[in-house]
């Protein structure tokens, strides 16, 4: 095994992967367009509060800070559980925004704080 | 700010662990010339993951959440295979090196030219956009307060102090143990990294399983506990790790580290032959 045996593919793969991804996994930074909301959301370590509970279908942005001591991340997940999208690694004082295009239907918002654990899990309706 | 120095040393001590012995690994074999191509990967992952990072963090678009698991899964998954190969290509150049065949490694290394480059880029950068973002947030955060800013900054330094002493110790032990410890931790490590590349990509609903867990040791290894911080800095060990995690994480580590320490016995027997023969002591005879 040389080493342009492997790394060719790998090259050819990741530029593919690249174009593939820069089509397909760009979202706006702000939620643009007519129905678009924007909510924040403060991970207290404890809770998970969200500006509201409800929003219109569309881009909605999520402004999440960090007001806990330790790392945290957020939630938007689908009404089975599943992770629909989330922040990853929010280190204390710190804020990131993360901007979900969102079809109607039923939703959870949570939070995981230092010690692993997922709090302050909520239902949040997105209306048709 | 201690968390943010958590977070910051976690993220960047693998990547400084794999460059140290990396960098360790071309001195022992005498080939300093070649560190120029380990220090182009490091540099090329540093400046496209903080590029990226940057446009995602303060330009018009972020990447969707399905796209940064993808792409850290995928990177990760594509990393374990390099590092893989490296480790066997290391044992292979050193076969050379126990024979003074000097040639050898040469010529091995010219075909290994663009794979160090990359193994260096990969370890830096496979999760490197998500570090990157990590660090912006932390910049952004520092009109209002530097605390998170000074704890990322000097928990990656930490990092980095801990891939040199690694280098340190690595160049103090003799080669047969430096391949030996050295291939022996890397097969752990990038187990982890595998393990990690599965967990991305079953976040982003890619590969299915990713709420069966296997075991959730969160309470006895919190995430914010320094020796968590240190065990997922290090191997990837997540507390909660799903089925699919669990079992492709052996599924690489049994052969893999079968055919390691096989590699390793016929590397020493071969070897051995050619061990140079003790000089005998002269028997100090008693004067009568």
């Amino acid at each position: 095994m040389t080493a342009s045996r492997l790394t060719r593919p790998a090259i050819s793969a990741a530029v593919v992967g690249a174009v593939a991804l820069a089509l397909t996994g760009c979202v706006a930074n702000t939620a643009t367009g007519t129905t678009s909301t924007r909510l924040t959301v403060d991970s207290t370590g404890a809770g998970c509060l969200v500006s509201a509970r409800t929003a219109p279908a569309g881009d909605i942005s999520f402004t999440v800070t960090n007001s806990s001591d330790a790392e945290t991340e957020f939630y938007f997940l689908g009404a089975d559980g599943k992770i629909v999208s989330e922040v990853e690694h929010l280190g204390p004082d710190t804020t990131r925004s993360m901007v979900v295009s969102a079809e109607p239907g039923k939703y959870f918002t949570a939070c995981k704080n230092g010690a692993g654990d997922v709090v302050g899990k909520t239902r949040f309706t997105v209306t048709g | 700010m201690l968390a943010n120095f958590l977070i910051g040393l976690r993220e960047g001590l693998e990547a400084a662990l794999v460059v140290g012995i990396l960098v360790a690994y071309v001195h022992k074999i005498g080939r300093p010339g070649i560190l120029v191509r380990i220090w182009l990967g490091v540099t090329l992952a540093l400046a496209i993951s903080l590029g990226l990072g940057a446009l995602l963090t303060f330009g018009a678009y972020g990447l969707s959440f399905q796209a940064q698991e993808l792409v850290g899964g995928l990177l990760s998954i594509v990393a374990t295979a390099f590092v893989t190969w490296m480790i066997f290509w290391m044992l292979r150049t050193a076969r050379g090196l126990s024979k003074e065949l000097r040639h050898e490694i040469d010529v091995h290394l010219t075909g290994a030219g663009w794979g160090l480059v990359l193994v260096a880029f990969l370890a830096v950068g496979r999760e490197g956009i998500e570090t990157a973002l990590f660090i912006w947030a932390a910049v952004q955060a520092s009109g209002s307060t530097g605390l998170p800013l000074v704890g990322a900054a000097l928990g990656i330094a930490l990092a980095i102090a801990l891939g040199y002493l690694i280098y340190r110790g690595a160049l103090r032990i003799n080669l047969t143990k430096f391949f030996t410890y050295t291939g022996g931790f890397l097969i752990i490590v990038a187990a982890g990294v595998l393990a990690y590349g599965v967990h991305d990509l079953q976040e982003a609903s890619v590969l299915p399983g990713g709420q069966s867990l296997a075991f959730n040791v969160t309470a006895i290894v919190p995430p914010d506990s320094w020796y968590g911080v240190l065990l997922k800095g290090t191997l990837n060990f997540s507390p909660a790790t799903t089925w699919f995690e669990a079992i492709v994480w052996v599924a690489y580590v049994v052969p893999v580290m079968t055919l390691f320490v096989l590699s390793v016995r016929k590397h020493r027997a071969k070897a051995e032959p050619i061990a140079p023969i003790p000089t005998p002591v002269p028997i100090e005879t008693e004067r009568a």
